[in-house]
């Protein structure tokens, strides 16, 4: 999935994240973090690029803080 | 209940559920079996799938728990193998030489040994608070001691031998006065009497998965509240930092290292989630109907000694008794052999509890029921009791 790529400090950051985004109907698609990106945890979020400043939002609100935000261009 | 063994039914009345409960919800099996042949792989490590739903399983066992017992950040429950390694963890993870620590009488040695190796190595001060013949926690010695300042308090919420309660909400208030943080055992309550940790005032917590969270062996954990860090007894991998070659100190990382127990946290989180189903309340209610029952019997039968509490509500469903001045062990065999009937003899790990309740060293015979025994099995064992008390 095009868009932005989220990244979290670990697996559990990015479960909780993902069970947010998807309880709020957002697509999301779980993947492992690129190498170039970090080594910060196994795994990452896609979120599509017109819903990224809502996903944002929401784990803002919930406290669930974003390591970092990337393009992200591979389908 | 009725087991087949060599071949033929047996009956067998299990009232040593202190040890460890049994038997378990159905759903345990189920959820552990799920995790063997359909999940299978190692949590936070690698990228696929099956990995991702093994984390997901370490989560949603830690998000039961949080909800439990009332806590709002369950990235800082770390799981270990049992109670006792979550104890070790607090305790020499947090004491620093020469700090003073305060606790009760009616521990565990899961609590009095690693205190007495910090007293002995590192010029920990330890100081015990007493209990009374029925195993009560002296809460006016409790409030003294606590004048002093402390690094840390350690209280085992109900004693494995008498049963008896600390009131909780009572002594975290004396810590909270104090500024002490207050580490709590709960193996004993657990899933059979409501812990909220924040009306109660706990900072840490350790906890088993095996008895009234109705998890299997080698389950447990930690709660350590935010602005607590103990550090690690074991480092090594998590998945997380791995550029680095020191422990993260992210939660639950920090205290995660290698790979954990998954197919034991499935089993747990099923058993979690029986508690929450039934509710605490009624599983306390059940039990406590059990214990009155026996009480009331174990009361009427001649040479019959019972230490703890009478009040329900000062007490769990652990009883200790003598039977006048037989040997414990050799009740236990025969209400093992000739009855069916499964209990603990002993000292039970707690020396210093059974000296305050004056059954040191010959011990006692522990019975201990749980959310599935019976009113028949209360009977049966009160037969078979007063049938070796009549000689």
């Amino acid at each position: 999935m095009v868009g932005r790529l989220l990244t979290f400090v670990n697996t559990h950051r990015v479960i909780k994240a993902e069970r947010l985004l998807r309880g709020s109907n957002l697509e999301v698609e779980v993947i492992p973090t690129p190498k170039d990106i970090s080594s910060e945890c196994g795994m990452s979020l896609v979120v599509k690029e017109g819903e990224f400043q809502r996903a944002l939002d929401i784990l803002a609100e919930a406290g669930v803080e974003v390591v970092s935000v990337h393009e992200w261009k591979r389908e | 209940m009725f087991m087949s063994g060599n071949g033929s039914e047996e009956r067998i009345v299990y009232l040593d559920n202190a040890a460890t409960s049994f038997p378990k919800p159905l759903c345990v099996w189920r959820a552990m079996e799920h995790y063997f042949f359909k999940v299978g792989g190692n949590p936070g490590r690698s990228g696929h799938r099956l990995s991702y739903r093994a984390s997901e399983i370490l989560f949603d066992t830690r998000e039961a728990l949080a909800r439990l017992f009332n806590i709002d950040t369950p990235e800082r429950i770390v799981f270990t193998k049992n109670a006792t390694e979550a104890i070790n963890v607090a305790i020499l993870g947090l004491l620093k030489p020469g700090e003073r620590v305060v606790t009760t009488a009616m521990e565990h040695n899961a609590v009095m040994r690693p205190l007495r190796y910090l007293e002995k190595t590192q010029g920990v001060r330890v100081d015990v608070v007493p209990a009374d013949s029925r195993g009560m926690v002296d809460m006016e010695a409790m409030a003294r001691v606590l004048e002093e300042k402390a690094a840390l308090l350690v209280v085992n919420h109900a004693s494995n031998v008498a049963g008896s309660l600390v009131d909780l909400a009572g002594v975290g208030a004396l810590a909270r006065e104090a500024g002490v943080p207050m580490l709590v055992d709960v193996a004993q309550t657990a899933g059979c009497f409501p812990i909220d940790v924040k009306s109660m005032n706990i900072s840490i917590m350790a906890f088993t998965g095996h008895k009234s969270l109705l998890g299997p062996q080698g389950t447990g954990g930690l709660y350590v509240a935010p602005g607590l860090e103990p550090y690690p007894l074991i480092r090594g991998g998590t998945g997380s930092k791995s550029e680095l070659e020191e422990q993260p100190a992210l939660w639950p990382d920090a205290h995660e290292s290698g790979t954990p127990n998954v197919v034991g946290l499935a089993g747990l989180r099923a058993g979690v989630e029986f508690v929450l189903e039934e509710g605490v309340d009624s599983i306390r209610a059940h039990e406590g109907r059990l214990f009155e029952r026996f009480w009331q019997g174990a009361r009427e039968i001649p040479g019959l000694i019972l230490y703890g509490p009478d009040e329900w509500k000062e007490r769990v469903a652990v009883v200790s008794l003598n039977v006048g001045g037989e040997d414990p062990a050799w009740v236990g065999h025969r209400l093992d052999r000739d009855y069916g009937i499964m209990v603990r003899v002993g000292l039970h790990c707690a020396p210093s509890a059974h000296k305050s309740l004056g059954t040191f060293p010959r011990g006692t015979v522990r019975v201990a029921f749980g959310l599935f025994n019976t009113s028949d099995e209360v009977d049966m064992a009160l037969e078979a009791l007063e049938a070796i008390a009549r000689g």
